[in-house]
């Protein structure tokens, strides 16, 4: 107890920036390789970063990224939503049947798509805080549930489709730039800001990281939970709107490539699948790099396999780059 | 028989059983009483993979973790079969099985090692093995000899062979449980900390429930397999929830280290009932998944009821 | 002969062991003493193969060991006993008996019946009126201790260590062990031995270690150790002593608790004035946690009521006894108490933010006036860290421990609920922590602390509630207030028995 605590402010300064790298090196060793595949590119195909190009990659890289703000948000408090997959597809085609198309109905199809995930989102919120209904179990099954409701409400074959006024939104630029990726950077930003500078997002960190002191501090864990997971259902509510925008039309299993993809970019952005720890930031991060690996593969012709092995490869890498820069504390 | 039979009182698996028993009498009435023994051997060919892939799934629960991959593992293994078998039965056999061991020693040694979180590390692994299956064998097909099928056909002392497969995955479960590696599987998920105090091998053991895991998983895709004539690069899907399921359903909590096999054994076949229920029902293929969720979590969120009643009565 | 030589242990800013070196021979009960946090379990830890030394080597009748876990230690002949059961609670005695080694049937199959039966003589060799078939959930404490002594005791240890394995046995169950102790010395066996009663250390052990802030402070003969030169050494100072001077509570009731139900608990009643700093006394969990719990909001009560300056308290969770005024400092506090990977900062405002404090509307954070609470704090407290960005995990236990004081003072709480808050925390922060619970108590605010430290409950509280079996069984204040009518009351239901 007799050591120094005071120490040159240099040394303070060093061992605050170890740390500050230590709890990012998952997020920074993508954005390197994110680089060297950007030079990669350019080297093999001349032309390839240019502006167009990297807002086309921004673009796509944007349904993954909305699809996982409630995916940070669940994994930060320390559950996990794999119910993403079929909430993107049954969002997308309730959007798409309620407006059939026609600009007029265009609101009332968002509203009804965005109630419909908002709904699904509580009642996973609900089953993990007030049944303790482990987060896996609950958001397996209820995607199972909703895949058999979407496969019943649209009779096997989704119909209705995405007036253009709709697809505005996902396909639209204004000047260079694309109204998704704007929009994608208003919610980031608000994302952000909800987790560092609120109430709200202190309270997450703390449930997240250890339910018992945060309710023994007087925090309604029950009440975080529930909004964490109505949130998770809101944004892939939104990104299956958006993505069914993008296409002009729903389509089944259209959520399926998203909740791997989803779960990575959190892991890969640096937080901790046991909660608590990490933030948006990094998670854009690594919906980037994820859609830039997904581009590249596809445009060096790998089959479906061996996409699936890589990705599975880089999720491991990034856990073990977490595990060992971070320590195992769980 | 008097020991099974206390066996199976003690164990949780009683209110299982009783569910099983229910569901089955539904079943033999709606199909107007033909019962057969070809009935049960139908049904048993229907259940089997959902018993040994819950089986692998019981293992790996019981010491608090879940395999997300087990599904993708029983593709591996029966593309590899299927794309093996003209170079030997036995070959391809031995290949299969151990390309599952393999796959459970690569979650065992990055779960129990290196302490990563089961549920991203499998995701993660699920991804690689749906991967490897779809290159192995990039549709489904593959040639799997007619003799294999018609031994799992056949009817040796006048019973269906998957009837006798069914008893004979059960029984190792039991008998696996029954072994000190069992005792200790039950340990580790009763109380992690005092079992390594107590001088279990924490890493070691929770490595091996996954490789067995991973073992089961590929001879529940070799079945599969060989049952249908082609292996399949995409089975591996739809066998996910349904093993949690059976766990589940079994009695036995995710919290691990209660439960027993004839549990899951019976969680694998009400499962597997309510889908032929449904069908007799003539109700859409849609209601099964939609049920097999609901089913997963009432019985959880029931399970998780009932402990409030115990405590509240407890006090 | 069991040779420590130089062993040393670092944990984050805690120096816990401090280049330690002693020898225990053959046939002889090595006793080892020190405070609270002086280092002595960290030390046994290493011996057991739990923790790894940074530093420093242990040998075994000449051999070097290398202990990576509890495992290598038991290969080696090295048992231990901890006060944290080392039992798995759902198994049954005998699957606990023999889960390393189990009489085999067929196939590797256990055999159950035979297992059973050799449980049944083994606990009966040891006097032990258990049955085997018994889940050990639910057997008492002291049952499952004595059952974790045998089961080490069975495995036949060249050295055996007990780490606090009496502190839930009662008097008749201490002698119990002191027989099989006697055993082991006579069979040439080594054992390490750790209590906090000196008349355990004085009837048990050969020898004797004094620990004091990591540090081995020396090694005698127990007779050349005499109780007052043991506690002289361990504390560095005399008995008396190193307590604010109490002060007489103020007229009235503060805190009135009738007749409480619930687990663990029965009929507990009790009032507390303002100003009244009321300790609980008692064998380890007997239920003290409990009733602080219960008193948060934390458990469910059956029956009974609580009553705040008269008005009764519905307790449904910790946020109505927050509501109501009421602070709770939790016993384990790595697990319940703060938030290891988060700053000093965001630990001690964590109750605040949660009730609304510091923060404007949309629940915006009020930055500035965060950081210049905890820096007045931080300076008030001393508490000992670079800055409030600091992690928590970085800190001492102590000045982890008045962090989470602090986050409760800011609520200017009532009444304060501390659950043996000094454990594991060093001298000097004692009693700073003993200063500032008298001046709150000066200021009218009631406290009620849980102790396993019958010298601090003495010393600083004004009035002590003795607890056995969730019963209040004794008051005791003014004159009658001593360790020995303390420890008295607390075994007074379990003589005889």
């Amino acid at each position: 107890m007799s050591e120094s605590t005071t120490s040159a402010p240099g040394e303070d300064r060093q061992r605050a920036l170890r740390a500050f790298l230590a709890a990012r090196a998952a997020p920074l060793a993508s954005l390197a390789v994110i680089l060297l595949m950007l030079v990669v590119c350019n080297v093999m195909a001349p032309g390839f970063v240019s502006v167009t190009n990297t807002m086309h990659i921004a673009q796509l890289s944007a349904f993954l990224g909305i699809a996982a703000i409630g995916q940070t948000l669940v994994i930060l408090s320390g559950g996990i939503d794999l119910s993403i997959a079929w909430t993107i597809t049954g969002t997308a085609c309730v959007y798409a049947q309620v407006s059939q198309g026609r600009p007029a109905m265009l609101l009332l199809g968002l509203a009804a798509a965005l109630a419909t995930g908002l709904v699904i989102g509580l009642v996973n919120g609900i089953g993990v805080s007030k049944f303790r209904i482990s987060p896996i179990v609950m958001t397996l099954g209820m995607n199972n549930v909703i895949q058999g409701a979407t496969l019943l409400y649209t009779d096997g074959t989704p119909s209705g489709g995405v007036a253009d006024e709709g697809r505005f939104f996902a396909t639209g630029f204004i000047g260079p730039f694309s109204v998704l990726v704007l929009l994608w950077i208003a919610l980031s930003i608000a994302v952000i800001v909800i987790l560092r500078v609120t109430r709200g997002g202190r309270q997450l960190l703390g449930v997240g990281e250890n339910p018992l002191v945060s309710y023994l501090s007087g925090v309604r864990n029950d009440r975080v939970l529930i909004a964490v997971y109505g949130l998770s259902g809101l944004s892939a509510a939104l990104a299956g709107v958006l993505y069914a925008s993008f296409s002009g039309a729903s389509f089944l299993g259209m959520g399926d490539t998203f909740v791997l993809p989803a779960i990575a970019a959190v892991v890969i952005g640096g937080a901790s699948i046991y909660g608590g720890r990490g933030g948006y930031g990094g998670t854009i991060i690594g919906a980037f790099f994820l859609t830039l690996l997904t581009t590249l593969l596809s445009i060096v012709n790998f089959s479906a396999g061996a996409r699936g092995v890589i990705y599975g490869g880089v999720i491991i890498a990034a856990l073990l780059l977490n595990r060992f820069t971070q320590g195992a504390a769980r | 028989m008097t020991r099974w039979l206390s066996s199976i009182r003690n164990s949780e698996a009683l209110g299982s059983v009783a569910i099983f028993a229910l569901l089955f009498a539904t079943y033999f009435v709606l199909k107007g009483c033909r019962y057969s023994f070809f009935e049960a051997g139908n049904l048993a060919t229907n259940v089997l993979p959902l018993v040994v892939v819950g089986l692998a799934q019981y293992f790996v629960v019981l010491v608090r973790g879940i395999d997300l991959s087990l599904g993708p593992i029983m593709a591996v293994s029966g593309s590899l079969a299927a794309v093996l078998f003209p170079l030997g039965i036995v070959p391809a056999i031995a290949i299969a099985l151990a390309a599952g061991v393999l796959a459970g020693a690569l979650n065992g040694l990055l779960i129990a090692r290196l302490s990563l979180s089961p549920i991203v590390v499998t995701l993660a692994t699920m991804s690689v093995w749906d991967g490897v299956a779809l290159i192995v064998l990039p549709v489904p097909g593959g040639t799997i000899p007619a003799f294999l099928q018609a031994v799992l056909t056949s009817e040796p002392a006048l019973l269906p062979m998957s009837l006798i497969l069914l008893v004979g995955f059960a029984l190792l479960g039991t008998w696996i449980m029954s072994t000190r590696f069992g005792l200790q599987l039950r340990a580790i998920g009763g109380d992690e900390i005092a079992a390594e105090a107590s001088g279990v091998k924490v890493a070691r053991i929770r490595f091996f429930a996954y490789v067995l895991a991973g073992f089961l998983a590929a001879c529940a895709g070799l079945y599969f397999a060989i049952s249908t004539m082609a292996g399949s690069p995409i089975i591996g899907d739809g066998y996910v929830l349904p093993s949690i399921g059976a766990v589940v359903l079994g009695g036995v909590p995710l919290i691990g280290g209660r439960g027993s096999p004839i549990g899951v054994v019976m969680g694998a076949l009400i499962l597997t009932i309510i889908g032929s229920l449904l069908y007799f029902a003539d109700l859409a293929d849609f209601y099964q998944s939609l049920i097999n969720g609901v089913i997963l979590i009432v019985v959880v969120g029931a399970a998780a009821v009932r402990d409030w009643a115990r405590e509240a009565l407890a006090r | 002969m069991l040779s420590i030589r130089g062993i040393d242990k670092r944990f984050g800013a805690t120096h816990a062991v401090r280049d330690v070196s002693f020898d225990a021979a053959r046939g002889q009960v090595l006793g080892l003493v020190g405070e609270n946090g002086a280092g002595k379990s960290t030390v046994i830890r290493m011996v057991a193969g739990v923790v790894a030394p940074d530093q420093g080597s242990i040998h075994l009748d000449g051999n070097r060991l290398a202990l990576r876990s509890p495992s290598d230690a038991l290969t080696h002949g090295i048992d231990s006993v901890f006060q944290e059961l080392a039992l798995i609670g759902n198994l049954t005695v005998a699957d606990n008996l023999f889960l390393l080694k189990a009489p085999k049937h067929r196939w590797l199959s256990i055999d159950r019946r035979r297992a059973i039966r050799e449980a049944s003589e083994i606990l009966e060799r040891y006097q032990l009126d258990i049955a085997p078939t018994a889940r050990v959930r639910d057997l008492p404490l002291g049952q499952r201790q004595m059952i974790e002594i045998v089961r080490s005791v069975e495995r036949d240890p060249t050295v055996l260590v007990l780490d606090e394995a009496t502190s839930s046995l009662g008097q008749s169950e201490v002698s119990w062990l002191a027989r099989l102790v006697r055993k082991l010395r006579d069979a040439e066996r080594i054992v390490l031995f750790i209590s906090h009663r000196w008349d355990e250390i004085a009837t048990f052990c050969d020898r004797v270690a004094v620990m004091r802030n990591g540090r081995l402070v020396e090694v005698a003969d127990r007779p050349a150790m005499p109780q007052d030169r043991a506690v002289r050494l361990m504390t560095g100072r005399d008995t008396s002593g190193g307590f604010p001077p109490k002060v007489p509570p103020r007229e009235g009731t503060l805190l009135g608790v009738d007749n409480l139900e619930g687990p663990m608990l029965s009929r507990t009643t009790f009032s507390l004035a303002p100003g009244e700093i009321l300790g609980l006394g008692g064998l380890v969990g007997q239920g003290q946690t409990e009733l602080l719990r219960a008193l948060f909001g934390v458990l469910p009560l059956r029956g009974g009521s609580v009553a705040l300056k008269g008005r009764p308290l519905r307790l449904r969770g910790p946020r109505d006894a927050i509501g109501a005024g009421i602070a709770y400092v939790p016993l384990e506090r790595k697990s319940e108490g703060v938030f290891l990977d988060k700053s000093v900062a965001f630990n001690m405002t964590f109750a605040s933010l949660a009730l609304g404090w510091l923060s404007s509307w949309f629940g915006l954070i009020r930055f500035r006036k965060e950081r210049a609470t905890v820096a007045e704090a931080i300076d008030r407290l001393k508490i000992r860290t670079r800055s409030g960005h600091t992690p928590i995990r970085a800190l001492s236990g102590g000045n982890q421990q008045k962090v989470l004081l602090e986050k409760w003072l800011q609520m200017r709480p009532a009444v304060l609920l501390l659950d043996d808050v000094t454990r594991g925390v060093d001298i000097s922060t004692k009693h700073q922590i003993y200063e500032l619970v008298r001046a709150l108590a000066r200021e009218g605010v009631g406290v009620i602390f849980y102790s396993s430290d019958t010298y601090e409950l003495v010393g600083l509280a004004d009035r002590v509630l003795v607890m056995a079996d969730g019963e209040i069984r004794k008051s005791l204040a003014g004159s009658e207030l001593s360790s020995a009518a303390i420890v008295d009351a607390a075994f007074g239901s379990r003589v005889g028995s």
